[in-house]
C-alpha cells in the first residue's frame, strides 16, 4: 500500500535539525526534537549526523504489539494513526520497532509515529541539503544501481575492442 | 597598422569557469586595454558569468568596481584578477 | 514569554546551590543571550576582582529565538571579565548546545563562585546537580564529552566543556561546545578552569513556543528564504569561510608571515576549495537550526599528520596556522587545529602567538636553547604542531606563550613588541586592516579586543553585490564601498555594531545578517514580536542593540578604558607591506584618530576620554549605568 517514504541519504546530513523543528511544529504546535517523529542521531565528535524515521515495515510489529489497537494505520492510504484517546503509553511499540522510529516522548503521554504528513512530509521540504527525499525506495535502489552501474558499463562497452573493420 | 599588444597577469577562478583554485597565466591584450575590454575578451572563452555580481574584479590588489572598469586601463605587468568573491571569516 | 525566553539559572560553585529567575524584563530591555549577559556582567562584576576568582561571574546567554526553526538562530554568548586582557570579553560559539539549554528551560546560566575541586554541573531540566570531575581532569574535550555520555547514560545531552588549556589557566583557553565549537577568544576557558568547572552538560526535554506561534513560524520560514537567496549563501555552504581565502588573497589582505605579508602567490592548498578537491572534507556540519552548514569535519590520511581528525578547519585557522605561520600545508593546519580544539585552545591566538615567536627567532630574541633544544623555522608544520601541545600544557616555552602574544613580548623584551600584533592584549583577527578601513575602525573599538566579532564589516570588501547596497544604504553613495576608504567608516561600523548586538541577542548567527544579508534588522524586528507578544519597530529593536553596545563600552570604561586603549597593533600602525605599497595602506594613528572622531561623534562619546556622556546615556536607557559612571567620576566633563 505504502510505496514513497521518507528516505534518508546520512552522507548529505548535516545535521542542522530543521526536519525535527519542522515535524514538532507541524504535529505539536510547538518546538521540541523530542516531539518530532524524525529523528537524528548524532556522533558528535565524528561530525556525523543519521536521519531516522519510519520506513513502513510491511509487517508493522508496532501494530501487532499494541494491546489497544492505538498504533494502526489508515485503511485507503495505510499512513500511520495513533489513536491517541486509545493509547496508554505503554511503550510496547517503542520496544518492538526494530530502528527507533516509534517513541513515546517524555514531554507527550501518547505514542508518535512519522504519518508521512498526509502525502507531503513536511521535513522532506525543509532540509536544506537534499538529505531527505520523499521516494519509492525501490526506485530509489533501481536508481542507484543504474548510477553506479553507469559509472563502469560506459567505459567498458568502450575498451570491449569492437574494433571497426 | 600593427596593435602593440601587452601581457598581463590574469588570475582567474577560485569558481568560475569550473575551476577552484585561482589559475594564474599570462593575458595577452592590446595595449591600453580598459578593465571592461579585457573581461569582454574573457568571457569570450569563459562565458558570461565573468560579468556576475558576485564576481571580484582587482587590479594589482586593489578592487575594481563595476561602474570603473570601462574607465581603468591596463598597463604591462599587471596582475587581473576574477575570481567568485565568497564569505565569511 | 517563558515559553521562548527562559528562565535565568543562578550556579554558585562556593555553595554549591542553584537558584531560576524569570527573564521577563531583561528581555524587554536587554533581547536576550549577550544583551542580558552583559546587564548581568555589569552588575554582579566588582572592578578589582580577579578575573581568576570567584567574583568573576562566568555567564552563558542563549539566543531569544534560540530552540525554534528560525534559521541559524542556535548561538550562545558567554560573558565575563577577560584574564588576557582585563576587559570586557563576550564570547560566542555555534554547536548545539543552546538548543538543548533552552529545552530545559533556560536562558541565560549565571555562574559565580569556585568549586573546590573539579566539578561539572548536570542540568537535567529542572534539576540541577554538582558533580565530581575529578576522574574527567586533564582529559580532552573529546573525551570529556564521550564520558559524560557514557556516565549519564544518553547519547543526546550537549557538553561545554574546557579541555588541559583551561584547566592550565592559558590565556586564551576556550570553551567548547558540542565538541568542536569554540567560544574561542579572550581566554573564557580560563576562567572556567579557575572556577574548577570542568564541563556543563544539559538534558532539556521541554518545548519552545512562541507567544505568536503561526506568525512567527511564517517569519522564520521567510527569514530562511531570505538567506538562502542571497549570493554567498551556496558558497559559504559548500567551501565553509575556508571559500573565501582565494578572495581575501586577491584583495591582498591575506595575514601571512605575522602580517609581514598580505598576499601569497598560489593559496588554493590552504583554502576551502582544496579541502573539497583533496578529499580532506569529509563532512559538512552545521549548527543547530542552521541550513547553510559551513562548518567542516576534516581527516587526514597520509603524511606525517595521518590520524588527524576534527571539526574544521575554518577562515580563520587556516590562516593563523597555515599563511600566517608561513606554511600552505592544510594537514599540517588540522592537525594544529585538532589540537587546538580537543586542548580547548582559540586558534587565532594560538597562531598568533607562534608567528610572533617565528619571527622572534629569526631576529634572534628567541634562541634554540629557549626551544628546549629544537630549532624554528617559517612554514615548520610540525613545529606548530608540536608548539601546540606544549602551551596546552605550559610546557618549556609553551608556558611564555600560553600567556598570550602581549605578555610573551613584555617577557621576552628587545623589539618583540612591534611584532607582537595584538590590540588590548587580543591578538588580532587575521584581516590585515592597512587594506581594509572599516575593519580597521572596528578593531579599534571593539571592547574585548581586535577582531572582527563585535562588528563584522564583510561588506568593506566589497565582494558580495548585497554588501554593496548596505554600504551605499548607510553612507548614500556607493563609492564608499571601497576597503582603502577611510571615510563614512563610522557610520558603517556604527550600523553593523548595532545589528550584530542584536543578531547576537536573538541568536542569529552574524552570517545571516553581515556576512550574508538575508536577516535584515526589519525582520529581527518582526520575529522579536511575534517571539514575545510584543510589537517592536526597526528602529525600536535597533536601540536596543545601542544600549547593548554602549553598555559594554560602559563596563571598559568603569574598568579604566580611555581613548588610547582604542588602538591597533604596532606593526599596522607603523609598517608597509610590500604586498601594498600604496601610501594609504598603512593604519596610521593619524587616519585611526580621524576615524574615532568621527565614530565617538556619532555615538555621542567625548572625543578625548571615549566616554558616554550622561545625554547619551539617558537617550539610550542607561541612567543608573551613568549615576554609577558619575560616582567613580568616569563622566565626562
Amino acid at each position: 500500500m505504502i510505496d514513497r517514504i521518507v528516505v534518508s541519504y546520512p552522507e548529505l546530513c548535516t545535521g542542522c535539525r530543521q526536519c525535527e523543528l519542522t515535524c514538532s511544529y507541524v504535529h505539536e504546535g510547538v518546538y521540541s526534537p523530542g516531539l518530532s517523529r524524525i529523528r537524528l542521531v548524532r556522533f558528535e565528535g565524528e561530525g556525523l549526523s543519521v536521519p531516522v524515521t519510519c520506513v513502513y515495515c510491511r509487517r508493522p510489529y508496532c501494530e501487532e504489539v499494541c494491546p489497544t489497537g492505538a498504533m494502526t494505520h489508515d485503511p485507503q492510504t495505510g499512513t500511520a494513526v495513533v489513536l491517541e484517546a486509545r493509547c496508554i503509553g505503554c511503550k510496547e511499540c517503542v520496544g518492538a520497532c526494530p530502528i527507533g522510529a516509534a517513541d513515546v516522548p517524555a514531554a507527550k503521554d501518547t505514542a508518535i509515529r512519522c504519518d508521512l504528513c498526509g502525502g507531503d512530509p513536511a521535513c522532506v521540504k525543509a532540509c536544506p541539503t537534499g538529505a531527505l527525499k520523499f521516494e519509492s525506495i525501490s526506485q530509489a535502489t533501481r536508481e542507484k544501481r543504474r548510477g553506479r552501474v553507469k559509472e563502469f558499463a560506459l567505459v567498458m562497452d568502450a575498451t570491449l575492442g569492437r574494433e571497426e573493420r | 597598422m600593427v596593435t602593440t599588444m601587452m601581457t598581463v597577469r590574469l588570475r582567474f577562478g577560485g569558481g568560475l569557469g569550473g575551476t577552484s583554485r585561482v589559475e594564474v597565466t599570462d593575458f595577452v591584450l592590446p595595449e591600453g586595454t580598459t578593465v571592461q575590454a579585457a573581461l569582454e575578451t574573457l568571457a569570450r572563452d569563459k562565458g558570461d558569468e565573468v560579468f556576475h555580481p558576485a564576481v571580484l574584479v582587482a587590479v594589482n590588489g586593489r578592487r575594481i568596481p563595476a561602474e570603473e572598469c570601462a574607465a581603468r586601463t591596463l598597463s604591462p605587468g599587471d596582475a587581473l584578477t576574477v575570481i567568485r568573491g565568497l564569505a565569511g571569516g | 514569554m517563558k515559553q521562548i525566553a527562559g528562565d535565568t539559572l543562578f550556579i554558585d560553585l562556593s555553595k554549591r546551590i542553584s537558584w531560576r529567575e524569570p527573564n521577563d524584563d531583561l528581555v524587554r530591555q536587554y533581547l536576550g543571550a549577550r544583551g542580558i549577559n552583559a546587564r548581568y556582567l555589569w552588575e554582579l562584576y566588582e572592578p578589582g576582582a580577579d578575573a581568576f576568582g570567584p567574583d568573576n561571574p562566568l555567564i552563558f546567554g542563549t539566543g531569544l529565538l534560540t530552540g525554534t526553526v528560525a534559521p541559524s538562530s542556535g548561538r550562545t554568548t558567554i560573558t565575563c571579565l577577560s584574564p588576557a586582557t582585563g576587559w570586557y570579553l563576550k564570547t560566542n560559539a555555534g554547536g548545539h548546545f543552546g538548543g538543548e539549554m533552552k529545552y530545559a528551560g533556560y536562558g541565560n546560566i549565571v555562574v559565580q563562585g569556585q568549586a573546590e575541586e573539579p566539578t561539572y554541573v548536570w542540568i537535567d531540566d529542572a534539576r540541577v546537580k554538582f558533580r565530581d570531575a575529578r576522574h574527567l581532569w586533564g582529559k580532552d574535550v573529546r573525551e570529556t564529552d564521550r564520558a559524560l555520555k557514557e556516565e549519564l547514560g544518553d547519547e543526546d545531552i550537549q557538553t561545554v566543556a574546557i579541555g588541559p588549556a583551561g584547566e592550565n589557566r592559558v590565556m586564551f583557553a576556550s570553551v567548547m561546545f558540542t565538541v568542536y565549537n569554540a567560544a574561542g577568544r579572550g581566554g573564557a576557558g580560563a576562567v572556567m578552569g579557575s572556577k574548577n568547572l570542568k564541563a556543563v552538560a544539559v538534558r532539556g526535554t521541554g518545548a519552545v513556543k512562541p507567544v505568536q506561534p503561526a506568525r512567527f513560524h511564517e517569519l522564520a520560514l521567510a527569514a530562511r528564504r531570505s538567506v538562502e537567496a542571497d549570493s554567498g549563501f551556496e558558497g559559504l555552504g559548500t567551501y565553509g569561510t575556508s571559500g573565501s581565502l582565494a578572495a581575501v588573497n586577491e584583495v591582498r589582505a591575506l595575514a601571512s608571515y605575522n602580517f609581514r605579508r598580505s598576499h601569497v602567490d598560489d593559496v588554493y592548498r590552504i583554502t576551502g576549495q582544496y579541502l573539497s578537491d583533496s578529499g580532506l572534507l569529509k563532512r559538512r556540519v552545521a549548527c543547530f537550526s542552521c541550513p547553510i552548514g559551513c562548518h567542516r569535519h576534516c581527516a587526514v590520511g597520509d603524511g606525517p599528520f595521518a590520524g588527524s581528525s576534527t571539526g574544521g578547519p575554518e577562515f580563520e585557522t587556516l590562516v593563523a596556522l597555515g599563511s600566517g605561520c608561513g606554511t600552505l600545508d592544510a594537514r599540517a593546519v588540522i592537525m594544529a587545529n585538532e589540537i587546538a580544539n580537543v586542548m580547548g585552545m582559540d586558534t587565532i591566538s594560538l597562531g598568533s602567538v607562534i608567528q610572533w615567536a617565528m619571527e622572534s627567532y629569526e631576529k634572534g630574541l628567541i634562541t634554540k636553547e629557549d626551544l628546549d633544544g629544537r630549532e624554528m623555522h617559517w612554514g615548520d608544520g610540525e613545529m606548530i604542531v608540536e608548539l601546540a601541545r606544549k602551551i596546552a600544557f605550559r610546557e618549556g616555552f609553551g608556558d611564555v606563550l600560553a600567556d598570550g602574544v602581549k605578555r610573551a613580548a613584555e617577557r621576552v623584551g628587545g623589539d618583540s613588541y612591534k611584532w607582537a600584533v595584538h590590540g588590548k592584549g587580543l591578538e588580532q583577527s587575521r584581516v590585515d586592516t592597512r587594506s581594509a578601513k572599516a575593519y580597521a575602525l572596528a578593531f579599534a573599538v571593539n571592547p574585548r579586543g581586535a577582531d572582527h566579532l563585535h562588528t563584522e564589516t564583510f561588506a568593506d570588501f566589497g565582494m558580495s553585490p548585497e554588501g554593496r547596497a548596505l554600504i551605499e544604504k548607510i553612507t548614500g553613495d556607493p563609492k564608499y564601498t571601497a576597503a582603502y576608504c577611510s571615510e563614512k567608516r563610522a557610520e558603517i561600523v556604527r550600523w553593523h555594531e548595532d545589528c550584530y548586538a542584536v543578531t547576537d541577542a536573538l541568536g542569529y548567527c552574524a552570517f545571516t545578517s553581515t556576512a550574508l544579508y538575508g536577516v535584515t534588522p526589519a525582520m529581527m524586528a518582526d520575529i522579536y514580536s511575534a517571539a514575545i507578544g510584543i510589537e517592536t519597530t526597526e528602529d525600536e529593536i535597533m536601540h536596543l542593540g545601542r544600549r547593548i553596545v554602549t553598555l559594554e563600552k560602559c563596563f571598559n570604561v568603569r574598568q579604566g578604558a580611555t581613548r588610547a586603549d582604542d588602538h591597533l597593533p604596532w606593526r599596522l600602525m607603523n609598517e608597509i607591506n610590500p604586498d601594498r605599497p600604496e601610501p594609504d595602506a598603512i593604519n596610521s594613528q593619524a587616519e585611526l584618530d580621524v576615524m574615532l572622531d568621527d565614530y565617538y561623534d556619532l555615538h555621542g562619546w567625548d572625543r578625548a576620554t571615549s566616554w558616554p556622556t550622561r545625554a547619551t546615556l539617558e537617550a539610550v536607557g542607561l541612567v543608573d549605568v551613568g549615576g554609577e559612571l558619575e560616582r567613580r567620576g568616569k563622566l565626562p566633563g
